[in-house]
């Protein structure tokens, strides 16, 4: 059998000797390396019986201040040099006189046997003159680490220090040590590997694969476990709503429909007028229509259509409507705004090519002033299209829509009654949501009304809808905020998948 | 849009048959109703006024008089509770608004009448006097009397009913406004006068015992300050008063709280007020349709004009239009037989005849379809009485091409040589403000489009380059790991006066890094790759020094190739500050095409 190895394996395992315990340090220190990856060889090559890994707990004292120069008792011990009585307020000026704390000749002088107190006595005990001219234990382990700052246990037993005491008087003694325990390992070689060892090979190289070396090579190649995890990667992708807006452009380009646009900032005649919406109908109030102060008023298009138009809400015009029965004003029309609704570029389509066949659609951003919440953003884009024709109908009209849905993935559609001021009949639009259990609307739907399409010269039936695209992408990539569509975080621009 | 509240019980009760609330909330719904679902409704009297108002069972109790003002100790008294349908009211249909008018389409609808309902209008001997003291911006009016039990649910109705038409077709009382009086305390004829807006005073509904001018209502009454610009300017107000000199009502703002309607009373007298003869019109019929849903009978009303000719209104005879049989059908798509078609008309409240033939028809209408202008609008009741559901899956046969647009088929080429670079796609709103977008740049001399009336300061004006959005997205991501690559593109709008709308658009592009160290030769670097890719000849491609605010001097370049132009360059720290970004940022921004509106 075969022990593969890597080339940092093989360092550690060329640090090891048969039968006898070398610390981890050493391994360290000799190759280089840090001890996760050491340590994490040495488990595994216990678990293979190859190495036996021994522990040992020691306890490491760590002075805290090195400029320590002397014990408090013993600087009040030298006062005195004799054994003597005192009363406790003697003792206590005595603290101040010195800058002792008195506590700490109390609590550490009764319990090294040099000082005892009782009541208001208090004495130095024959026991401290023993001391008056060599050093305690402890104060050698403190005299050796203040060259070392740190020593082992052992090392201080090594120098003659008596372990006990020296726990006794310092190991609790915070203020000028720190007592850490700290585990120490060795590792045996148990098995000689030599004979069954490879050093694996992660690639081979350009020239091993000139010169056909990869042949005696291969043997080398250490097989893989390919059930482990890789590293991620994520690729650069193109916004989801971008791929929405792609999809939908694709999937009127696959019905037959002509691509067309028209400007942001646009008139209030194409927005509303043209689309016989009185002049003061509710949704042109400036609390949902952005207008502009700077340029403040466009241009009319040709006076033959705008009298038309104009006529038409006036009194029906050649219509054969009513129409709306106020005193049209051409400056109200001329008033710029950010378009409503992407229903300006195909009306504006119409006039200008009212003869069919026609079927256009236009994909953009609409404007509505409305307060940004995780609702509603003041801009959001719109699909809308008109199909202009001889044997168009209000059946064609739901059958458009639902091949659309269809291509977009979604294959029940419903609509329900509506009533718009520009279409007759219209349709409002529903698609079922598998994953809400709901239906969610989408948009309007209907065909314009002869006050639209007569005006512009079209004699014929016209389509319409206009729905919403934001929505689609909430749904579709679950996501509740539509603000977030916009916030581009980086982290979801990563993660959210193609496929969805 | 208003919501109405319709009790489910009242429908019941006039419909004459129990129907379950799923059942009617699918009726109205195939009629073209807005649902928004069903709830509890309670119902309070204001202690002072006695009007009554009504709250969802989750909102809070009122504790205060939205008409009059008047606050009690602690919320008003509860006078009675009811389950509601709620529907988002329709401003086309102002036959819908009320449970009179729901009813009479619910009858239809469900198979229990069908066919239009004739009105009758009894001779009166009431007589409205126009005189020439008459405000001339207000001209119209139209009057009728009503004999119904007035009891407390029709009050709350009525009043309801009230409101809804003064917003659906009287647009907030402009165009048209009804007024309500209890025809026992009045003494005939009625006159339309003024009333002097300084010197002329009474007692406004809501604060009994009090005399205010015409002004001092404007100024203190909650319903002057609320329709109080309708009157603005003006010196003298239209008054309604009768022979005694009792005032009824001040439109079309306030009625006199002597007149008022209450409980218990028989018989009433209506008024219309407005700017347009049609919207007048209109509002009295429908007001008038739906009290006879509730058993009203209704009384014609003279109205001598200024100029001395006498109208008898109120008119509640049907209207009719031509309406042709193959076209209905044409229009809809939909295959049904003439008898199948006066069917589907009658279901909708409608009647048909047939007139010579050859499928021509009079269609008869009531006088509360006042959104019926045109035959379309009666194709669109036979798609209604259809169902949508029922219509089939049709698709014009007519063959046409698609095409796309050339700034999407560029704009495609652009995002897959970025994505191709490891440029992940961004998209921002077009509405930013001055500050980030003109500002931090140091831009001074560009026109830019600003907006009348945003709702917020943070979106006053509309782009005009791209760079904005891409650093935005810089700060939203400015912790998490570089180097990060985003690119972005869209329209951006630019002033043009000799274009029809003022403006022009160009399609552009704009891309950017941030790293720990980038610079110049990244950016320059990628604005290559992409020229090489969408310039057939690379030769052509020109860099020249570019001093702009926006950038480091020295380290950003104009370019120019094959009718593409742009600049690039590493971002200026101080406008890294202005956004608190501390990265070096590198831009460049491309104009791929400028948008071709069509003529």
């Amino acid at each position: 059998m075969v022990v593969w190895l890597n080339e940092e394996q093989m360092k550690i395992y060329r640090q090891l000797r048969l039968g006898e315990a070398v610390p981890v340090g050493e391994i360290l220190e000799r190759t280089g390396l840090l001890e996760p990856p050491v340590m994490g060889f040495c488990v595994y090559a216990q678990r293979q019986g190859w190495v036996e890994i021994a522990q040992e707990e020691k306890d490491e004292f760590i002075l805290r201040h090195r400029d320590f120069e002397e014990l408090p008792e013993r600087r009040f011990l030298r006062e005195f040099s004799r054994v003597v009585e005192l009363e406790t307020r003697e003792v206590a000026s005595k603290c101040r006189e010195l800058g002792l704390n008195m506590g700490d000749i109390l609590k550490w002088g009764a319990l090294r046997g040099w000082f005892r107190k009782e009541g208001k006595r208090f004495e130095i005990l024959p026991e401290a003159l023993r001391y008056l001219d060599r050093l305690d234990e402890d104060e050698r382990a403190l005299e050796y680490l203040r060259s070392r700052g740190r020593a082992l246990v052992d090392e201080l037993v090594g120098e003659g220090i008596d372990r006990d005491r020296l726990y006794r008087l310092l190991a609790r003694r915070s203020s000028l040590v720190k007592v850490k325990r700290r585990t120490f390992r060795t590792v045996k070689l148990l098995r000689d590997l030599r004979p069954k060892l490879k050093q694996e090979r992660v690639y081979f190289t350009p020239e091993e694969l000139e010169s056909g070396a990869w042949r005696e090579l291969l043997p080398h190649l250490k097989p893989y476990d390919v059930r482990l995890p890789a590293k991620e990667v994520y690729p650069a992708k193109a916004h989801p709503l971008q791929r929405i807006l792609h999809q939908t452009r694709q999937a009127f380009l696959e019905l037959g429909f002509l691509e067309i646009v028209s400007p942001c900032v646009e008139s209030a005649f194409w927005d509303f007028d043209a689309l016989f919406q009185p002049q003061d109908h509710p949704a042109r109030e400036m609390q949902d229509t952005f207008y502009l102060e700077h340029p403040r008023e466009g241009k009319l298009p040709a006076s033959s259509l705008v009298r038309k138009v104009s006529r038409t809400h006036e009194d029906g015009g050649d219509t054969g409507s009513k129409g709306w029965g106020y005193r049209w004003s051409g400056k109200l029309a001329r008033q710029l705004v950010l378009r409503t609704h992407t229903t300006a570029s195909t009306v504006r389509a119409l006039a200008s090519h009212p003869r069919p066949p026609l079927k256009v659609f236009c994909v953009g951003r609409v404007f509505r002033n409305e307060t940004i919440s995780f609702k509603h953003l003041p801009e959001f884009h719109q699909v809308d299209g008109i199909i202009v024709d001889e044997r168009g109908s209000f059946a064609t009209l739901l059958g458009t829509l639902r091949a659309f849905y269809r291509k977009m993935g979604f294959d029940s559609v419903k609509f329900k009654p509506a009533f718009f001021p520009y279409t007759e009949p219209s349709a409002e639009v529903f698609v079922w949501m598998e994953s809400k259990g709901e239906w969610i609307e989408m948009g309007g739907a209907g065909l314009f009304r002869p006050e639209v399409t007569e005006p512009l010269g079209c004699k014929v039936p016209v389509l319409a809808w206009g729905l919403g695209l934001e929505r689609l992408a909430m749904l579709r990539y679950g996501v509740d905020d539509i603000r977030s569509l916009y916030w581009s975080d980086m982290k979801w621009l990563k993660e959210v998948k193609l496929c969805q | 849009m208003p919501v109405g509240a319709f009790s489910i019980q009242k429908l019941n009760r006039l419909l004459g048959r129990v129907f379950s609330q799923a059942e009617l909330v699918e009726a109205l719904e195939n009629l073209g109703c807005d649902v928004e679902g069903v709830e509890e409704l309670v119902f309070h009297r204001c202690g002072r006024c006695q009007n009554i108002l009504e709250r969802f069972v989750s909102a809070l109790p009122i504790e205060r008089c939205r008409d009059c003002g008047f606050e009690g100790d602690g919320p008003l008294e509860e006078v009675g509770r009811d389950r509601v349908i709620r529907l988002d009211l329709l401003a086309d249909r102002p036959d819908l608004l009320d449970v009179g008018g729901l009813t009479r389409a619910l009858k239809g609808y469900l198979g229990l009448e069908r066919g239009l309902i004739s009105y009758r209008v009894f001779r009166g001997d009431w007589r409205l006097v126009v005189r020439r003291s008459a405000p001339s911006y207000r001209p119209f009016i139209r009057c009728a009397v009503v004999r119904l039990r007035v009891d407390l649910p029709l009050l709350r109705e009525i009043m309801r009913l009230q409101e809804h038409l003064h917003w659906a077709i009287g647009r907030d009382r402009k165009l048209s406004s009804i007024g309500v009086y209890n025809l026992g305390v009045l003494t005939p004829p009625i006159y339309y006068t003024a009333l002097h807006a300084k010197k002329g005073r009474f007692t406004p509904l809501g604060m009994p015992g009090e005399s205010l001018s015409g002004e001092e209502i404007l100024r203190r009454h909650p319903k002057g300050v609320g329709y109080g610009h309708l009157l603005e300017g003006r010196s003298r107000y239209p008054l309604l008063v009768d022979a005694r000199g009792q005032v009824l009502s001040m439109p079309p703002v306030i009625n006199s709280e002597e007149t008022r309607l209450r409980e218990g009373v028989e018989e009433f007298f209506v008024d219309v007020t407005g700017t347009s003869q049609k919207a007048v019109e209109d509002t009295l019929a429908t007001f008038l349709c739906s009290l006879v849903e509730w058993g009203a009978k209704v009384w014609s009303v003279e109205v001598e004009r200024k100029d001395g000719e006498v109208e008898v209104g109120p008119n509640l005879r049907s209207r009719w239009l031509s309406v042709d049989y193959q076209r209905a059908k044409d229009w809809l798509g939909l295959e049904f037989s003439q008898e199948e078609f006066v069917r589907y008309l009658e279901k909708m409240r409608l009647s048909a005849r047939p007139v010579g033939g050859r499928g021509k028809f009079r269609v008869f209408y009531p006088p509360y379809r006042s959104d019926i202008r045109h035959p379309v609008d009666i194709f669109e009741d036979v798609a209604i009485a259809v169902g949508y559901s029922k219509f089939p899956d049709a698709l014009v046969p007519t063959m046409t091409v698609g095409e796309q647009r050339e700034e999407e088929r560029i704009s495609d080429l652009a995002r897959q040589v970025m994505l191709g670079l490891g440029f992940t796609e961004i998209m921002s709103l077009m509405q930013t403000t001055e500050q980030r977008h003109l500002d931090s740049f140091g831009y001074s001399s560009l026109d830019y489009v600003r907006l009348a009336n945003p709702k917020s300061q943070e979106r006053n004006v509309v782009r005009c380059h791209l760079k904005t959005g891409i650093m935005e997205v810089f700060v939203k991501n400015r912790l998490a790991a570089k180097p990060q690559k985003f690119f972005e593109l869209g329209n951006v709008v630019l002033v043009d006066t000799s274009r029809e709308t003022c403006t022009r658009e160009e399609r552009r592009l704009v891309f950017g890094i941030t790293d720990r160290e980038v610079g110049y030769a990244h950016i320059r670097a990628v604005m290559d790759a992409l020229l090489r890719e969408l310039v057939l000849d690379f030769e052509e491609v020109e860099y020249e020094p570019l001093e702009d605010g926006a950038f480091l001097p020295n380290r950003a370049a104009r370019v120019r190739a094959g009718g593409y132009w742009g600049e690039l360059g590493e971002v200026h720290p101080r406008v890294l500050e202005s956004f608190g970004l501390t990265h070096p940022v590198v831009l460049g921004e491309l104009c791929l095409r400028e948008i071709e509106f069509s003529d």
